[in-house]
């Protein structure tokens, strides 16, 4: 398992890596039901402004005007109000129009405005795409599944003649167990190449607030190394052109996290399952009947538990053995001096 | 095209078999000669039509037969008081018994009109009302004349049950601008939340949530009022009415079906609550309720209203 590099040294392609996006509609997908499509271009010329969506791809002219009762969601992609968000109001779907009418009008600014002809909508139901007033979105239930699966990340660093490193840009790494070595290219490999486990066992000194990488060899300015650290798939984000540790998660469509959607998803499921029979419980609008109709028609909870169990279970923190590598020997002194040339690099 | 006046009153004056329409062949202010009364043979009473009521629907005037004030052999009624206008050859000339067309004949209080104004009353039919959306504003006034009828049970539409779940749903009550304009407008009660504020001289619907900035357009409300305050003035459209039909081609809603199932109820429990002295037939406390079990299955019947009718009234 290798993980994005972490700036100054952020080369690792994004691209491999989803976007929140992806996470979101696999959840949608498998939680309910989603539509991804465009507002029509036949322009709303009644009614209220900012209530209502015309969708051509929802046009039909046989289904109930309750199609969406108190489940439909429409969230804006694009445009200029690109993330909003609104619940599909009761009896809030005209069939032969494809128009939803919306619980809160949208709004530009303060203005309410209808969204232009061509934004791109997604239709999700029972959740929203994201959380709208005190109902979670899918975008939070994918945090949540981001948080419970680990993945690594290499932190560059540049060498300043000690061996102590300066950690609070990185308020990750918190103890030791969080770290998996020291990556360098000491032993005269080309930097073009992967670096190699370093020998030295580093540690992490903690005094106050203050949190200290002691790297247990004292690195020569300019010489670059790599510190591999364990980290929550919702810290280690991808936003605005670079990789960096957030603690607020993914936030828009296009931020990238490390994890893989088939091993978030499932854990994402489970929470979001989770949630939504905490809904369905709580809603006194709902019978007797109507609620154990209501919780029968959830995705199988136990499928969704035992996959996501067996995720969160491969990718808890495993430290590498230095013997992995085959390129170190363990059992040789810890060498006084660097294995690298007088300027610092590989000879 | 909806029923003119006469429609009704032919139904029940047909149905309580006490209606006969003739052509005048002539006629006078106190006169009517029919020729189809002509009988030239000896021996007749003259005191066949006596208190027969008399209308001629060309000139909408009424009278009454006179005692012994039938001719016979030239089928002349004479009658009283005198008519504004004379028949005229070709008018129609409708002769009841039970009633008159309407009030104001010597010795009657009740008339075909007040029967058929008294069952328009007993039937609520489907109305709405629209009023301009202001933005941000969470009531819209209603017309201070529906304050006399209008009550909360009357607020809204009742709808079948949803055709897919099969669930009862609850009355329509407020419609909104369809996002299209030009098409009709759509349901809105679970958003607005309508909620009707009587008490005061002009009635208001209070909505829950108000629209937004730079809406335009009206809004909807749906009410079910006594068809009697609906009336098409002479085939006109409808308006508000505080005297229900009044004149011969005046229309109004229901079906005239409906009217007569209603009206035939009122007027056979009049009848039955006749003294000696007035022609009232032979109505039986039977016949009143077989009538009333039909009355009350008419759409919208009032059961409500019925029910607090005095015996014999004919008016709510």
């Amino acid at each position: 398992m290798s993980g994005p590099i972490i700036a100054p040294a952020s080369s690792d392609t994004p691209s491999i890596y989803p976007i929140m996006s992806e996470y979101i509609e696999a959840l949608a997908d498998q939680l309910g039901e989603r539509l991804y499509s465009t507002v029509s271009t036949q322009a709303v010329s009644g009614g209220e402004p900012g209530r209502w969506v015309l969708i051509d791809d929802l046009k039909d002219d046989e289904k109930s005007r309750a199609t969406f009762r108190d489940d439909g969601w429409v969230y804006l992609v694009n445009g200029a109000m690109a993330g909003s968000c609104r619940r599909v109001r009761s009896e809030g779907y005209e069939g032969p129009d494809g128009a939803l009418a919306v619980a809160s009008v949208f709004k530009s600014g303060s203005t309410p405005t209808t969204p232009a002809d061509g934004t791109l909508v997604q239709v999700t139901r029972p959740l929203p795409w994201t959380q709208v007033g005190m109902t979670r979105g899918l975008a939070q239930l994918v945090n949540e599944g981001l948080s419970r699966v680990w993945t690594e990340a290499r932190i560059t660093f540049t060498g300043n003649g000690t061996a102590r490193y300066d950690l609070s840009a990185y308020p990750i790494v918190t103890r030791e167990a969080l770290i998996d070595g020291v990556y360098d290219w000491a032993i005269g490999i080309p930097t073009t190449e992967e670096p190699l486990l370093a020998p030295y066992k580093p540690t992490i000194t903690v005094n106050g607030a203050t949190i200290t990488l002691v790297t247990g060899y004292s690195y020569s300015t300019a010489v670059t190394f790599q510190l591999k650290v364990f980290v929550k798939g919702n810290r280690l984000i991808y936003t605005n052109g670079a990789w960096g540790f957030t603690t607020t998660g993914l936030e828009n469509d296009t931020d990238q996290a490390a994890i893989p959607v088939e091993q978030e998803l499932p854990v994402a499921m489970v929470k979001a399952i989770q949630y939504r029979t905490r809904m369905i419980v709580n809603d006194r609008s709902l019978s007797k009947d109507e609620k154990a109709e209501a919780l029968a028609a959830l995705p199988d909870r136990q499928h969704w538990a035992r996959a996501a169990a067996k995720v969160i279970q491969e990718t808890l923190p495993r430290k590498t053995s230095p013997a992995v590598q085959g390129m170190v020997d363990v059992a040789a002194p810890i060498p006084t001096a660097p294995l690298v040339g007088s300027t610092g690099w590989p000879t | 095209m909806s029923p003119v006046a006469t429609d009704y009153v032919d139904a029940l004056g047909y149905s309580l078999d006490d209606l006969v329409v003739h052509t005048a062949a002539s006629g006078t202010t106190t006169t009517v000669v029919i020729s189809a009364l002509i009988n030239a043979a000896s021996g007749l009473s003259t005191g066949t039509y006596d208190n027969v009521y008399v209308y001629d629907r060309e000139t909408n005037r009424q009278a009454r037969v006179q005692l012994n004030g039938y001719t016979p052999s030239t089928g002349t009624l004479t009658f009283a008081p005198a008519m504004a206008l004379a028949p005229s050859s070709g008018e129609p000339i409708q002769l009841t018994w039970l009633f008159p067309w309407s009030t104001g004949m010597p010795g009657s209080v009740t008339s075909y009109l007040v029967l058929v104004n008294g069952a328009l009353k007993l039937i609520d039919i489907p109305v709405q009302a629209t009023a301009a959306i202001t933005a941000g504003a969470d009531t819209f006034s209603l017309s201070a004349l529906w304050a006399r009828w209008l009550t909360e049970d009357r607020f809204g539409w009742d709808l079948p049950p949803d055709p897919i779940t099969g669930r009862p749903r609850p009355k329509q009550k407020m419609l909104e601008p369809h996002p299209i304009s030009g098409r009709r407008p759509v349901p809105s009660d679970v958003a607005r939340d309508p909620k009707l504020i009587l008490g005061g001289d002009t009635p208001m619907v209070e909505v829950h949530a108000p629209f937004a900035t730079g809406t335009t357009g009206s809004v909807t409300f749906n009410f079910m009022r006594p068809a009697d305050g609906w009336i098409g003035i002479n085939g006109g459209s409808f308006s508000e009415s505080l005297l229900g039909l009044s004149n011969p081609t005046d229309v109004a809603y229901p079906a005239v079906a409906d009217v007569l199932h209603v009206s035939r109820w009122l007027a056979l429990r009049t009848l039955a609550a006749r003294g000696m002295s007035t022609s009232s037939g032979r109505v039986t406390t039977e016949m009143v309720a077989e009538a009333f079990s039909l009355a009350r299955q008419v759409p919208g019947f009032n059961l409500k209203a019925a029910q607090q009718l005095a015996p014999g009234q004919a008016v709510a």
